[in-house]
């Protein structure tokens, strides 16, 4: 899991994806954006990253915890944040704040399966924070979707 | 019931001076004439004791003291010798001042007595202003249960007059359920056993049941023996009520709690497998036929999520209000209540218009439409209608008002006059066996929290529930909490 941003993932190259070949990011094609997953779930993390590896758009990294993902982006933000809200020791929105800290252009997508998380969100708001909050689980269509789009 | 003043009709206490000096004077003049008769001569005293002790009992302590003096000069001048003269030989002066004394102290025993009674009247008194102002039920029974007192609580609590009720047994106000209790408390009593805050139920005279908690003493009489029985009754059935209502609501928050919890956990591994999923049906070695099986594999998947998160979206509400569709508050209540509907052959008529849109506590407006369905499911006995109507409209009472109105009319028995006015108290239920009585009260109050309001009317088949919840500006919420589709 030490993988740089620049490693290229594409060894599975876009297949029957409806979304790869209706391609909405012409100018891009030379460069696929890239993801930082975060999820104290390896399981999840790891199949999300898949997914959107596959798809040919991305290039996306999973980590299992804040302070990897933090190492993960010491040299290079990537386009795309995409991490679980509870997590043990650091959770998700205070490393989207350290993210968007360093790294402003950073879109940051906050994932959750707890209600309380909206509470969570509000106090960014106020704060000044422009996250995503998605309900958790997401299908991988509305994800890939959703990402193709500007932020919402 | 006043319980009545016992004073002795022999006492002249409270009567002018001049009356009880009258009397007590008469009473001396009468024991002289009898001193004169032949058998008196003997002891010459004797009838001037009972005229002081007569006066001290009658007219009081001044006027027994005033005939222990006229008795003294009466004696001296009329029967002792010299006759008719007030001089006194030796042994007279002792006998006159032994029969002074004697006197003087029957007068300050009698003094002391009456003083002692009038302190028992006063109290007595005040005890029967407590009980008669008590708001606790007080009554007085014999050992075998026959009423003997019956206070204005008691007659409030239980609806029967002091009339109507004693004399009678109060076996009559035990409901028919609980024969025996009565009877061992009457036994308990006979062996000096006290009852206390003994909570049960008791039936009033119109046949509603009440429950009461009971205090039950022995009264002991002169003898140091059992009498009767004082009760004292107090009325706990609106605590009783509130008791079962918050453990219900405990019950039903505790459901909720775990229904969020288990929700929680349920996210992390469904969306690993609907990650999972979608990876498995990208594999071009599948055949056909796994293809589609995976297809309703992730279709069932789509079903479990919107469990997940209609259980999370009852369980926890916005902390501010936010826009949302009323009439897609309404289908999601509607589908909760698919299975029953479906049981009872209840068809539900849907007239909605579009964007029917207005800020609102979503969980809340859940609750009220729920509330609606539920009682309007339950007037249907079998096979009916349900008709809701969503639209934009003006409030009713302020038309300058813009919002939403959404209307329940059922084809059930519909709501009696009566019912009516106080369907939206607490407490007040016609589902005797399974309703709180809270219901309506707490839609009632989540509708005016939202600036709303919420009316019933009641035509011959079935009654129509109406809500209008008024616009207001709110900022759209930033969730993007989209509804999944199938790929």
């Amino acid at each position: 899991m030490n993988a740089a941003f620049v490693m290229p993932r594409d060894r599975d190259l876009p297949g029957d994806s409806a979304l790869a070949s209706s391609n909405l990011n012409p100018g891009n094609e030379e460069r696929r954006r890239t993801v930082l997953i975060v999820d104290d779930e390896p399981l999840i993390a790891d199949t999300l990253a898949e997914i959107l590896n596959n798809s040919g758009n991305f290039v996306a990294v999973a980590v299992y915890d804040g302070a990897s993902a933090l190492e993960q982006v010491r040299n290079t933000g990537p386009d795309i944040l995409i991490t679980d809200v509870v997590m043990p020791e650091m959770n998700g929105i205070e490393l989207a704040k350290a993210i968007k800290s360093l790294y402003p252009k950073t879109r940051i997508v906050l994932l959750s399966g707890q209600a309380q998380t909206r509470d969570f969100m509000q106090q960014a708001e106020h704060e000044g924070y422009g996250f995503e909050l998605w309900a958790k689980p997401i299908h991988p269509d509305i994800v890939l979707e959703r990402l193709k789009q500007d932020r919402v | 019931m006043p319980v009545p003043l016992k004073t002795s009709n022999w006492d002249l206490g409270r009567s002018r001076w001049y009356v009880r000096y009258g009397v007590a004077v008469s009473f001396v003049l009468l024991a002289l004439l009898l001193q004169f008769l032949p058998p008196a001569r003997q002891i010459p005293f004797a009838f001037f004791f009972a005229a002081v002790a007569l006066s001290a009992r009658i007219c009081g302590f001044g006027a027994a003291i005033f005939s222990t003096f006229l008795s003294a000069a009466m004696a001296d001048f009329f029967l002792l010798p010299p006759r008719f003269s007030f001089v006194v030989g030796g042994y007279d002066v002792l006998r006159l001042s032994f029969f002074v004394m004697v006197a003087l102290l029957i007068s300050s025993l009698a003094k002391k007595k009456s003083e002692a009674e009038k302190d028992a009247d006063e109290r007595r008194a005040q005890f029967a202003a407590v009980v008669e102002s008590s708001e606790d039920a007080i009554f007085n029974k014999t050992l075998d249960g026959t009423i003997l007192t019956w206070n204005r609580a008691a007659q409030e609590m239980y609806g029967y007059s002091p009339e109507e009720i004693i004399g009678k047994n109060v076996a009559l106000l035990a409901p028919p359920d609980r024969p025996n209790e009565i009877a061992s408390i009457l036994e308990g009593l006979r062996h000096g056993k006290r009852t206390a805050h003994f909570e049960t139920e008791r039936v009033t005279k119109d046949g509603r049941r009440i429950y009461v908690s009971l205090s039950i003493s022995p009264v002991f009489d002169e003898e140091g023996k059992i009498s009767e029985a004082a009760t004292i009754a107090r009325n706990i059935t609106d605590r009783k009520r509130t008791e079962t209502a918050l453990r219900r609501a405990e019950k039903l928050a505790t459901a909720g709690e775990l229904g969020a919890t288990i929700a929680h956990e349920m996210n992390n591994p469904l969306a690993a497998v609907t990650n999972l999923v979608y990876l498995i049906r990208k594999n071009k070695s599948l055949d056909e036929k796994a293809r589609k099986q995976l297809e309703l594999l992730d279709q069932e998947l789509g079903r479990m999520a919107h469990m997940t998160r209609r259980t999370l979206g009852f369980y926890r509400d916005t902390s501010s209000p936010v826009p949302a569709d009323m009439s897609q508050i309404m289908d999601e209540v509607l589908e909760l209540y698919a299975g029953k509907l479906h049981s009872k052959a209840i068809k539900v008529q849907k007239e909605y218009q579009a964007h029917a849109e207005v800020a609102v506590f979503p969980g809340e407006i859940r609750k009220v439409f729920s509330n609606l369905i539920a009682n309007a499911i339950d007037a249907i006995r079998r096979q009916g209608t349900i008709t809701i109507r969503v639209r934009t409209s003006h409030s009713w009472n302020h038309s300058r008002l813009l919002g939403a109105r959404v209307t329940v009319a059922d084809s059930g028995t519909g709501i009696t006059a009566a019912d009516k006015r106080r369907i939206f108290e607490p407490f007040y239920t016609t589902k005797k066996e399974t309703g709180t009585g809270l219901g309506l009260w707490l839609s009632k109050d989540i509708v005016q929290k939202h600036g709303g309001s919420i009316s019933v009317h009641s035509k011959r088949n079935g009654a129509v529930f109406s809500v209008f919840i008024p616009q207001k500006s709110i900022p759209v919420s930033t969730e993007a909490n989209g509804e999944r589709r199938t790929a």
